[in-house]
């Protein structure tokens, strides 16, 4: 195993990238999109203090003082320090199958399989690492927030079972196809799922009610609660 | 001859239970002694640290991470919040400030495996261990305490550094305690590794092989027992773990033998990773300058991970951006390790699920989060 040349940590050689986005044309590297991105604002930058250059040389030739020169402005395309691929729902299984056996890939360890709430959108996310190979990736795929669905990966990587169940829980995920889709951290008949951004986290009322129902089947006698001495 | 019908049983063990080193349940289906399937209830701290995350910013989330996670190995849980967070910042740390970080991560890893070390030696009857280590574990306590204040949360690391630089006299009382430690690790091997009850207990109990290990996503010490020569020290290498000597112990067996000696080992490499390391130390700055308490790291994201004494750690970091981070994944190694457990305690005695839940080491504050 050759230790990682990336200090950030993960490393994919771009050769394997190109395999990727050659199997499936579907497939777009996050990476490069922001590349793009950011070179069409370097772009533009170069060509906000050409202007510039040229209305200075327009003010010296009529006598005017030098216009202010443009604000220096940062950047806001996002850094992917670890390799990212966004992956469409409807190739999503067969890239995930392809990242697990083909002998170049052999992405055999599944680090984590959760999800982003983008507020307006919601993405699964899968960390994918190979055991033999020590490259690794990230897979986001898209998905509907109002009802989102996606196939499980727990029948190629076990341990997907019980990420699968954790994202169910946090987010709502469904995961099509899952042995045994439960909550796994919170209560079986808790309400809403808590890692979303909308979800309202203080005092729901059902809960103290739960609280009530529940303090009065064990013990039948205790006050409830915010009534005790 | 009319075969015995036999019925199953479902045995519900904890989530009170003194070796189950937390709140864990753990539903047991038993056919007459033997485990036909083990379902863990988990959840019982869960108190959402990932949520709690994304109201805080960054010098915050270092002592979040500090206490919210595993709370035996709070100062590598800093390293990984901050191995993102610097990572996707761009934030520059001195070097000697590397090197502190070094050596404390490796004390929290001795500390950390002793204590192991000592309750797994209770769970299987040897009481003398549990003495041994934690009179050990005094010592790095005691090392702690001086530099950072705090015996169990130090909440030491900084964004660029460590909080201060190490009081007068430390290195010498450190490496006087290494030379100490390697003796007093003979001596367990002394009292524990040819003793044949332990052996008895531990030799071919709860196997998991290496292919299981890896479909499971078992990591540090679980996998390295199994056979996946693989830890996150060598493989994604951060701090100064590039320029120190230490081998990765890995056994083949997979059993719960093998996962006490890959720690033994461990020991004696972190010892030597710290020796190293006090050796090569350069003076200087501990904090970088010019580093702001508010930090607002610039958006994107970054997957790291840090080698924590039960395994690989992972944080997926997303930020927007803002001064509090937009989403963080914490990936725990206690949590997948107690999925492989489903696998390991298939088929063995009641007797066993002591000693196979023991050899795991989990911290149930790290499964829940």
């Amino acid at each position: 195993m050759t230790p990682s040349r990336n200090p950030s940590g993960g490393f994919l050689p771009p050769e394997l990238a190109a395999r990727l986005r050659e199997r499936f044309p579907q497939v777009r590297d996050a990476a490069e999109a922001a590349r793009e991105a950011l070179e069409a604002f370097e772009r533009e930058q170069e060509e906000r203090q050409r202007r510039y250059q040229e209305e200075v040389e327009r003010a010296k030739a009529e006598g005017k003082p030098a216009p202010r020169p443009p604000r220096k402005e940062e950047p806001a395309v996002p850094r992917y320090r670890t390799p990212t691929f966004e992956v469409p729902r409807e190739v999503f299984r067969e890239v995930m199958e392809f990242l697990r056996d083909d002998p170049a890939f052999r992405m055999d360890y599944l680090s984590f399989a959760s999800a982003i709430d983008w507020k307006d959108r919601m993405e699964c996310t899968y960390h994918l690492w190979s055991t033999v190979h020590n490259h690794e990736l990230l897979v986001k795929v898209p998905v509907d927030r109002d009802d989102p669905r996606i196939p499980t990966v727990s029948d190629l990587w076990r341990t997907a079972e019980w990420h699968e169940r954790e994202t169910y829980d946090l987010f709502g995920v469904v995961y099509e196809g899952h042995p045994d889709l439960r909550r796994i951290l919170l209560t079986e008949d808790w309400k809403g799922h808590p890692l979303r951004k909308d979800y309202v986290y203080e005092d729901p009322d059902w809960l103290v009610e739960l609280a009530r129902v529940r303090q009065s089947e064990v013990s039948g006698v205790q006050p409830p609660l915010g009534e005790r001495g | 001859m009319r075969s015995l019908r036999t019925e199953e049983l479902i045995l519900n063990m904890g989530p009170q239970h003194p070796s189950t080193h937390g709140v864990l349940r753990l539903l047991v289906t038993l056919d007459g002694e033997n485990i036909v399937e083990v379902q863990p209830d988990i959840g019982y701290l869960h108190s959402s640290v990932e949520k709690m995350m994304e109201h805080r910013n960054y010098t915050q989330n270092i002592a979040l991470a500090d206490r919210g996670m595993d709370y035996l190995a709070a100062l590598v849980n800093e390293m990984a919040i901050l191995r993102a967070a610097e990572t996707l910042a761009d934030v520059p740390v001195p070097e000697r400030a590397r090197y502190i970080r070094t050596i404390f991560m490796e004390l929290q890893r001795l500390a950390s495996h002793l204590l192991w070390l000592g309750t797994y030696g209770i769970d299987l009857g040897a009481f003398t261990a549990f003495l041994w280590c934690m009179r050990e574990r005094e010592l790095i306590m005691d090392l702690f305490e001086a530099t950072t204040g705090g015996r169990l949360h130090h909440v030491y690391f900084r964004l660029g550094g460590v909080n201060e630089d190490l009081p007068p006299g430390w290195t010498d009382r450190c490496r006087e305690f290494c030379h100490y430690f390697l003796n007093r690790l003979d001596e367990y091997h002394r009292l524990l590794t040819g003793n044949p009850i332990w052996q008895a207990r531990t030799q071919g109990v709860g196997v998991l092989t290496r292919e299981q290990a890896v479909a499971f996503g078992a990591c540090g010490p679980v996998a390295r027992a199994s056979g996946l020569q693989w830890d996150v020290r060598k493989s994604h290498p951060y701090e100064v773990y590039d320029r120190v000597d230490f081998q990765v112990p890995v056994y083949t067996e997979g059993d719960c033998y093998a996962r006490y000696l890959v720690r033994m080992d461990e020991m004696r490499e972190s010892t030597r990773i710290i020796l190293q390391c006090l050796d090569q130390m350069p003076e200087g700055e501990v904090r970088a300058a010019r580093v702001p308490l508010n930090l607002k790291v610039p958006p994107g994201e970054v997957y790291t991970r840090v080698e924590s004494p039960r395994g690989d750690l992972g944080i997926h970091l997303v930020s927007t951006g803002g001064e509090t981070p937009w989403r963080v994944k914490i990936r725990a190694p206690s949590f997948v390790n107690l999925h492989a457990l489903t696998e390991m305690m298939k088929g063995w005695k009641v007797a066993d699920i002591i000693a196979i839940l023991g050899s795991i080491d989990i911290v149930l504050a790290d499964v829940d989060r």
